[in-house]
C-alpha cells in the first residue's frame, strides 16, 4: 500500500530524515516510536504533504502512484488522511459542514455518488457513538473550544469518515 | 490509510480508551495505519502489527509488538548504542 525508499527530507532548510525506508501493506498497523527529534512527526507530515516539509531525495509510493510531486488535497482524495498531532481551530466553519464537503470531496474523485445531508448525518452520528462524541459537537465550529479529548476523537471521527 | 502523529498525547486515560477503541473500529484488511507515538501507553489499546524505532532521520530497529515494550522497559538507548556501532 505505501512505500518508501531512502527518503531524505528536510524542514526550514535542515535535513530531519536521512534514507528512511518504510513498507506497509494493507490491514497492517505500524507504530513509529522514538526519542524527541527524531524525525517521527516529520514522517507524519511529509507523507500528507504538509506546507513547509520538503523531500529531498527518494520516494513515497502510495498504490502505485509518486506522491511526492503530489498537493495535499489530492493525496487526502487518493486516501491519505492524516489526524493532526495539535488540531487547529476553524472559527466560523461548521464541524459538520466540513465533514461533509470533505467526505463528498473524496466520494466524487473516487467517483461515488455524494451524500445527501440525511444519508450524511445518519453516517457521523454512528461514528459519534463510536467514540462516544457529544452530538452538540458536531454544530459547533471546528474544534473551537474543544477540550483535548473532545477534539482528539473529532479527529478520529474525520480519520472515519474520510 | 490514515496516520496518527501522537494521537495520545494530551487524553487522560478514559479518553485514550475511547480514541483507541475507536481506532481499532477502523481496522480492516483494507486499511493501513501509523501510529506515531511516544509511549508505550497507546500500544496496550492498539496492538500494532510491527513495531519502528525511529533514530536520526533513519529506521533502525524493526520488531513486533513486543520490542514496544521492550523499549518500555529499556528506553532507546540500548539501540541507538547499537546503531552506533552497527
Amino acid at each position: 500500500m505505501l512505500s518508501i525508499k531512502n527518503l531524505k527530507a528536510s524542514v526550514d532548510g535542515k535535513q530531519i530524515l536521512k534514507g528512511l525506508d518504510l513498507e506497509i501493506k494493507a490491514g497492517e498497523v505500524h507504530a513509529i516510536m522514538g526519542p524527541n527529534g527524531s524525525g517521527k512527526s516529520t514522517l507524519a507530515n511529509i507523507i500528507a504533504g504538509r506546507n513547509g516539509y520538503t523531500v529531498d531525495s527518494g520516494e513515497i509510493i502510495y498504490e502505485g502512484k509518486d506522491l511526492t510531486e503530489m498537493e495535499p488535497e489530492i493525496r487526502a482524495r487518493e486516501g491519505i488522511f492524516l489526524a493532526f498531532q495539535y488540531p487547529v481551530e476553524i472559527p466560523g466553519v461548521n464541524n459538520v459542514y466540513l465533514l461533509k464537503a470533505a467526505m463528498n470531496a473524496i466520494r466524487k474523485h473516487r467517483g461515488e455518488a455524494e451524500l445527501d445531508a440525511f444519508e450524511f448525518l445518519a453516517l457521523v452520528k454512528e461514528k459519534m457513538k463510536v467514540v462516544n462524541m457529544k452530538e452538540d459537537l458536531l454544530n459547533r465550529a471546528v474544534n473551537e473550544g474543544f477540550s483535548g479529548g473532545e477534539n482528539k476523537r473529532n479527529e478520529i471521527i474525520q480519520m472515519a469518515l474520510l | 490509510m490514515a496516520i496518527l502523529d501522537e494521537t495520545d498525547s494530551g487524553l487522560d486515560i478514559d479518553a485514550l480508551k475511547i480514541v483507541a477503541g475507536g481506532v481499532n473500529e477502523f481496522r480492516s484488511k483494507d486499511r493501513a495505519i501509523v501510529l506515531v507515538t511516544h509511549y508505550q501507553r497507546l500500544l496496550d489499546y492498539i496492538v500494532p502489527d510491527y513495531v519502528h524505532v525511529l533514530s536520526d532521520g533513519k529506521i533502525v530497529k524493526s520488531g513486533g509488538k513486543e520490542l514496544a515494550l521492550e523499549l518500555e522497559e529499556k528506553g532507546y538507548d540500548w539501540i541507538l548504542e547499537g546503531a552506533d556501532a552497527a
